[in-house]
């Protein structure tokens, strides 16, 4: 038997001791990596008539041709895009369009990229472009700097990062890359490897952007769940649910369409006429926030019509669990022996007709590998009496019984017709479809994370994928994101991922494989050792926020603590961690890419409040942002076509894209990894030059400062000051990735799309349990569904069911619908939005190009509905304003907007409007509180996981003609 | 046809067309980025219903209404959009802090290429909008070049590609008065119309035009209109799916759009209603004839033969399994190109 | 019309409002729109048929003769100066002096195959740079020499231009040579730019006049 692929994670010498012992052998090919021919280049004259036409040829002519990509442009697509170059200038880019067709019946990705792909070449020489090193020289924000050089300005902050570390700790040194910034090469090794070697904090922002799918991490313990977007082609009923793929998915949407000509139907649920609505089959416009409800209602139509599927429900559910009526929880083996495990959960077995612990679960004396029920029939519906250790006897039923009865009582057709303001039929109308099609899918995105209660929504799809048998089936299941593995990443980091002693305890598992729960275990230890944040508990701590989320109209109103005693007992707990400790204050602040005062909710309380704090702010960049306007330095870095770069891998295209160096940066500008080796080392040579060794590190441990460019280029093994270093790293990264098709980094950026051959191991951002192969679609799951692998949640199944106590006193124990707390605000309009089709984030949105196809300025839909009663007129200037805070845009009538909603797409920089008071600052963005949850199997904090969401959409708003 | 060899057509599937606009940008970047261009947009993407581009275009005449050569409305640059000017510097640099923000400087502007996008028609929730993507239709019968007294307006013998002879153009502009279509420009700087060529430098290295090659919603189909193994013979001639944009403007265009269908409307209790389309049959006519409630019923009806597993060579054909088919030929990867001095 | 000598140099005759010019009793020309017929094609036919062509309906007209140039000087009515392209909707206010290169060339044509005519030709966009131009037919005008000045003032409603040459020109086919005591003809037109005038759009002075050189 071949020896999993997984079994590399902990080194050579476990690989040998687990030889044919592999239980869960997930992936047993070795792909043989293809050599890499480039295609034949054809000769052309260039023909000259000597008349008009000669000036349109002359046009199109080039010295060479370089494959590139947006590597940071924190884009969820990649795509590879030929770069022209002219007399030195990358002068225009057309998709590289080289992707090969998984099967003869399926379409190909051919050709991939969009407007904003289409343009940086503008970009990169535009008006906001940075190319020298900048200091500040009026106040925060004023626009007066000075022209300064590297070594000035290196020496500098790193004195300030120093003194910060001397007085408070390199805690308070807070570096934060907006999460998925990150690239998978050199792009983003350098400022990994600073924030690792200096032992910073490190802000974890993928809740933080709201990308955060909680609902997945409660009910799968996981939320990788996507394949290669062709695989929606084979879909046949495709729900696009809160997303809007035609604005964020520009290369993959064809594929929805053309499965529409396969014979597929296509369904939008969206509020407003949305621009994918427009090319569906049936629109549901359901009312904001009542998704859930319509979900649910969906449930109680499948399930009292009997349409869904028991098999699969009573394997790969928790449904047939058992449930004790008097306390609400899962009875436990602990319920029933002296001593038994709290985590061995219990079916009835129909065929014993006694309880029985169910396979797969975390506590089932077998470490919860396999779902398996071999000769188990567990019962899905029944109560039944069940004598406890105690010797008393308790009364149990199903977790099916308990959320029929919810069903039947609150979430009917005609019930939640009220709530969503669908009709009942329409709403019987799509679960009949859904379950009758032979594979539906739920495009859920990120989308379906960005509400107070995304959760309750993601719960309610994936109970409907679940009841109608689709997760983990091609063409089907709910779909939010995936990344591809390299498990040469590892050659980013400066630090090993694992400890020896970590090594050491997972040998005995590995030598039975790793089942996805293990894993699960292994990255908790690798968040332990980061001083990572997530955002929010951030922004509570150190950044003024803690008064407004206190307050009593962002409460969840049927919770029955405040928002406070939930933070209170998270942190007591030890559920979320939070840096710098609380009684310290962060004093550096360094960020590249991404661009906080624009993001986060009510910015002006960040400035306000969390600016006046820090002693020094950084930011590296390649353009000017409005966090950048209120940096005290800016670092100038080369733009995406000025140096090598792998782009982040989501598994939308079966392809790693990388990005070759089409031109030397413009002025001073110099590579992420140059940039960010220069500060560790000049901090390790101003640490020398002034006799500073240990400071207080990572839990205040010793950290010797002088070190820190050691531990920066793993002790000289690198040099980012060598222009060609960024290569090696590549090398480094390909050649010990064997599911991608380079076997260098000179060979990936020569093919600028590198195939992606097979399947890596679980990572932290990367666990969707698939195996890949190129001759089919790709498709998230299929572990748990062909190899009976345990879902890493309490139960080893997709849970619907959540025993918490925390979620038991809120109501949320099953999937329900919940108002959010704004619902009941004075203020009667709601700001909704999304991903806009004009920029990635706030990048490509102060480019002339990209305004001129839109109105040159920030602008807002509305119903003509909500403008008549306001004497509001298309191309208006209004002012959207709460209690909170206020900005000015102009006013889109449309009709395609839902009466009730204002519409703000995303990522306008604030100073874009009047006074800079940009479209965040009357957005409040409650947080859920049960989101701090934690010691709960899957419910708990780790880097990029189960951290409390962001939650932008819906806020109270009123709108005047301003 | 009449003067010339063959004639280069395109097809768009506006039931793919997701409005991203790449296409436009793919121009843009290709050919009107110099100076004098910055305002124009050989290939523009509007919602419909729309004012579009030129605002009001539909309503602006030319063309041979009644068979009759007629100039129509000239349009002015504010009605494209011009290309507007912004104070990046004084925000970045300016040393003003929050007084200034970046926006467009002068005027205000009050119309732009995309300025309508996303808004609609109808009433909500039984709003539509669909979009359109508009390029040169490179007309058997241009009404640019019948109106131009200079002779400058030529089409191709090769591929019956119209170009502006900018040697011969004096300026003058009645060919942006003729075209009904409205896709001529006025180039302030060399004073000359120009517009979109369908990019016959592409073409002559068997290059497919950009806005087809570099579109990711694969909505464009290129070809010779009369080559019966490609896409667009089956589609506009064997198929009648495909349809010119406004044919009672009488030029004839060479390209041909697939009418654009709509999810159900709802009836005033909120229930899907099928009695009628979201999208008014009478608006599609009167963008595209009455052929095209044909076309629609088509559509439909192959598309239920592919749900019920049949075989449809039409649904295949607008599938597009492989990209490199719906170019007719032109599939030649621009990148692989070597330039040499002939 | 006959022109003056004087003995000016050209530098002072190339300015509309100076002295040289306020002796110089003017020839007022009255000017026609050119033909619909003479349009040449269907397009432009159709759609100026209701509508008059020719705005400018009189010009004022002198000549001065230095010992080797001949400026004219033109004085014209127009509420507005129109000196570029505007919004795409306008056009450059022009004026030119036709001068026949054949004896039957015929003026309201501008010129015919093989009967050739030449104009000396201002656009309100080009600043002191005048063409000479030669035509030999409708749609037929190509720019031929770059020799001749302009200087156009306008105010108070009134535009003023002066367009001066050399006698002997350029010595080729397409510039007409001229000399003292010749007798010629010439054709004045003028293009009103907010009407829409350019190409053959235009007013001009329906047959050619005679021309006397001093």
């Amino acid at each position: 038997m071949p020896i999993s692929r997984r079994s590399f994670i902990i080194g050579s010498a476990a690989v040998a001791a687990a030889g044919g012992l592999v239980l869960y052998n997930l992936r047993p090919r070795t792909p043989v990596k293809p050599v890499f021919q480039p295609a034949p280049s054809v000769v052309a004259q260039r023909v000259r008539y000597n008349d008009f036409s000669d000036i349109w040829r002359e046009k199109w002519t080039w010295d060479k041709v370089v494959k590139g990509t947006h590597t940071r442009a924190n884009c969820i697509s990649a795509c590879s895009w030929d770069v022209y170059v002219k007399d030195g200038i990358a002068w225009r880019e057309e998709q590289a369009a080289i992707y090969a067709p998984h099967r003869p019946d399926v379409p190909d990705f051919n050709p991939r990229g969009c407007q904003k792909g289409a343009c940086y070449t503008q970009l990169q020489l535009a008006e906001s472009r940075v190319t020298h090193p900048l200091k500040r020289v009026g106040e925060r924000g004023e626009g007066k700097w000075k022209r300064v050089s590297w070594d000035e300005a290196l020496t500098d902050i790193a004195d300030r990062i120093i003194d910060a570390a001397i007085e408070q700790g390199t805690e308070s040194v807070v570096f934060d890359d907006g999460t998925t910034n990150a690239g998978y090469g050199p792009e983003s090794a350098g400022d990994m490897r600073f924030a690792q070697a200096l032992q910073t904090t490190r802000i974890d922002s993928w809740a933080g952007v709201s990308d955060m799918p909680m609902g997945a991490v409660q009910t799968w313990g996981l939320y990788n769940s996507e394949g290669t977007a062709d695989d929606w082609f084979l879909s046949d009923y495709i729900v696009v649910w809160v997303g809007n793929p035609s604005y964020t998915r520009i290369p993959d949407m064809h594929f929805m369409h053309e499965a529409r000509y396969r014979g597929a139907k296509l369904v939008v649920i969206a509020p407003d006429y949305s621009p994918s609505a427009i090319h569906s089959d049936l629109w549901l416009n359901v009312k904001p926030e009542t998704d859930a409800a319509l979900g649910l209602a969906c449930a109680q139509v499948m399930i009292e019509e009997k349409l869904f599927k028991p098999g699969y429900v009573l394997e790969q559910t928790d449904l047939p669990f058992l449930v004790r009526t008097d306390n609400q929880h899962f009875l436990r083996q602990s319920d029933v022996e002296r001593g038994g495990a709290d985590n061995a959960l219990y079916l009835w077995d129909e065929a014993r007709n006694a309880i029985v612990v169910a396979p797969g679960c975390e506590g089932d004396g077998d470490e919860g590998r396999s779902l398996a029920l071999g000769d188990i029939r567990p019962a899905l519906s029944g109560r039944f009496e069940v004598k406890l250790a105690d010797g008393s006897s308790v009364e149990v039923e199903t977790v099916f019984d308990r959320l029929r009865a919810q069903l039947d009582a609150a979430y009917r057709p005609e019930q939640a017709a009220a709530i969503t303001g669908l009709h009942p039929d329409t709403i019987r109308t799509f679960a009949r479809q859904m379950a009758a099609a032979r594979r539906s899918m739920i495009f859920a995105s990120w989308g379906a994370c960005k509400h107070y209660h995304s959760d309750l929504f993601q719960r309610a799809m994936m109970l409907l994928m679940a009841l109608t048998g689709n997760q983990g089936y091609q063409g089907g299941g709910v779909r939010i994101a995936a990344w591809w593995g390299m498990d040469g990443l590892d050659a980013i980091a400066s630090q090993s991922a694992l400890t020896m002693m970590e090594k050491l305890q997972i040998i005995p598992k590995a030598i039975r494989g790793l089942t996805p729960r293990d894993y699960e275990k292994v990255f908790m230890g690798m968040s332990e050792r980061e001083s990572i944040v997530p955002l929010m508990v951030f922004l509570y701590v150190h950044a003024g926020y803690r008064e407004m989320w206190d307050e009593q109209h962002l409460q969840d109103p049927a919770l029955p603590r405040h928002l406070r005693e939930y933070v209170r007992e998270s942190l007591d707990r030890g559920w979320m961690k939070v840096y710098p400790p609380e009684d310290r204050s962060p004093k550096v602040y360094i960020f590249t890419g991404c661009n906080p005062l624009r993001r986060w909710p009510a910015a002006q309380i960040a400035r306000e409040k969390l600016w006046p704090k820090l002693d020094l702010v950084v930011s590296v960049n390649f353009r000017m942002s409005t966090s950048t306007m209120y940096a005290d330095y800016v670092l100038p870095v080369a733009g995406y076509y000025e140096k090598y770069g792998i782009k982040y891998g989501q598994t939308y295209v079966p392809y790693i894209i990388c990005s070759d160096k089409a031109t030397e940066p413009p002025g001073e500008a110099k590579s992420d990894w140059e940039t960010f080796g220069l500060l560790s080392k000049y901090v390790a040579e101003r640490a020398k030059a002034r006799g500073v060794s240990e400071v207080r590190g990572f839990h205040d441990e010793p950290l010797d400062l002088r070190t820190v460019y050691d531990r920066h280029t793993q002790n000289g093994k690198s040099d980012p000051t060598d222009p060609e270093d960024p290569v090696k790293l590549m090398d480094a990264i390909f050649a010990n990735s064997p599911s991608v098709g380079a076997n260098s980094g000179r060979e990936a950026l020569d093919m600028g799309a590198v195939p992606v051959i097979g399947t890596g191991r679980p990572s932290l951002i990367y666990q969707n349990y698939s195996e890949y192969d190129n001759d089919d679609t790709h498709w998230p799951h299929r572990d748990f569904v062909e190899k009976k692998v345990a879902w890493p949640t309490l139960t080893g199944r997709q849970q619907f069911y959540l025993d918490h106590p925390w979620y038991l006193e809120g109501g949320e124990s099953l999937p329900v619908h919940k108002d959010p707390p704004l619902a009941s605000s004075e203020f009667p309009l709601r700001v909704y939005g999304g991903h806009n089709r004009w920029s990635i984030h706030a990048i490509w949105r102060d480019l002339k190009l990209m305004l001129q196809l839109e109105r040159g300025q920030p602008v807002c839909f509305m119903n003509p509905r909500d403008c008549a009663p306001r004497g509001i007129a298309d191309g208006d200037m209004v002012r959207v304003h709460n209690n909170r805070g206020e900005f000015e845009c102009m006013v889109k009538v449309a009709a395609a907007t839902a009466p009730g909603e204002v519409i703000v797409y995303h990522a306008w920089e604030p100073y874009q409007f009047k006074q800079w008071k940009g479209p965040t600052e009357p957005i409040e963005a409650p947080w859920k509180a049960l989101h701090l949850a934690g010691g709960y199997s899957q419910l708990h904090y780790r880097m990029f996981y189960g951290a409390p969401s962001h939650v932008p959409r819906g806020a109270a708003v009123e709108v005047s003609k301003a | 046809m009449p003067g010339i060899k063959r004639q280069m057509a395109m097809v768009m599937d506006l039931n793919k067309c997701i409005g991203c606009q790449t296409c436009t940008v793919a121009c843009k970047t290709l050919w009107t980025a110099s100076e004098g261009m910055e305002h124009m947009f050989f290939n523009t993407v509007n919602t419909m219903p729309g004012e579009g581009t030129p605002r009001g275009w539909e309503a602006m005449g030319g063309g041979f209404p009644g068979g009759e050569a007629q100039l129509g409305k000239l349009p002015a640059i504010g009605e494209f959009g011009d290309a507007w000017k912004y104070n990046h510097e004084e925000v970045f640099y300016g040393g003003k802090g929050q007084d200034v923000h970046l926006g467009v400087q002068g005027e205000a502007p009050t119309w732009g290429p995309n300025w309508d996008e996303d808004q609609g028609g109808g009433e909500f929730p039984n709003s539509f909008f669909f979009y359109l993507p508009r390029l040169c239709n490179h007309c058997t019968h241009p009404a640019c070049k019948e109106a131009c007294p200079r002779g400058a307006i030529e089409k191709r013998e090769a591929d019956g590609v119209v170009v502006v002879n900018e040697d011969r153009c004096r300026g003058y502009r009645h060919c942006m008065e003729a075209c009904p279509y409205k896709k001529i420009y006025f180039n302030h700087v060399s004073q000359v119309s120009q517009k979109c060529i369908f990019c016959f430098p592409r073409l002559e290295q068997g290059v497919a035009p950009a806005c087809a090659r570099q579109c990711p919603g694969r909505v464009r189909f290129v070809g010779y209109r009369d080559d019966q193994d490609a896409p667009i013979w089956k589609l506009v001639d064997k198929w009648k799916v495909a349809l010119p944009l406004h044919p009672e403007f009488g030029t004839e265009p060479n390209v041909f759009y697939v009418p654009p269908s709509a999810p159900a409307r709802f009836d005033a209790d909120g229930r899907m209603d099928e009695s009628k389309p979201r999208i008014p049959d009478e608006y599609l006519v009167s963008l595209f004839g009455e052929r095209v409630l044909e076309a629609l019923q088509t559509l439909a009806g192959e598309r239920a033969k592919a749900a019920r597993g049949e075989r449809s060579e039409l649904m295949d054909l607008l599938i597009a399994y492989r990209w490199q088919d719906m170019f007719g030929g032109f599939d030649r990867d621009p990148q692989t190109i070597k330039w040499v001095e002939a | 019309m006959k022109t003056f000598s004087t003995d000016h140099p050209l530098a002072s005759l190339l300015d509309p409002a100076g002295s040289p010019w306020s002796a110089v009793a003017a020839t007022v020309v009255a000017l026609d729109g050119t033909p619909l017929a003479m349009q040449p094609t269907a397009a432009v036919r159709n759609s100026w048929r209701d509508r008059p062509i020719g705005a400018v309906r009189s010009v004022e007209v002198r000549a001065l003769q230095s010992a080797d140039a001949l400026a004219f000087h033109l004085r014209w009515a127009d509420d507005a100066a129109n000196r570029d392209h505007g919004d795409n909707t306008v056009f450059p206010d022009a004026a030119a002096i036709a001068l026949p290169l054949h004896a039957d060339a015929p003026l309201i044509t501008m010129g015919a195959p093989g009967a050739p005519l030449t104009a000396w030709f201002w656009r309100a966009d080009s600043g002191n740079q005048g063409f000479e131009v030669r035509a030999e037919g409708p749609g037929s005008t190509r720019i031929t020499g770059r020799t001749v000045q302009a200087n156009a003032l306008w105010s108070d409603g009134v535009w003023q231009l002066v367009l001066a040459r050399s006698l002997a020109g350029e010595g080729t086919a397409d510039s007409i040579a001229l000399a003292s005591g010749q007798a010629s003809r010439f054709g004045v037109a003028v293009w009103e730019g907010a009407h829409g005038e350019r190409g053959g759009l235009k007013a001009f002075s329906g047959d050619w006049r005679e021309l006397l050189l001093a």
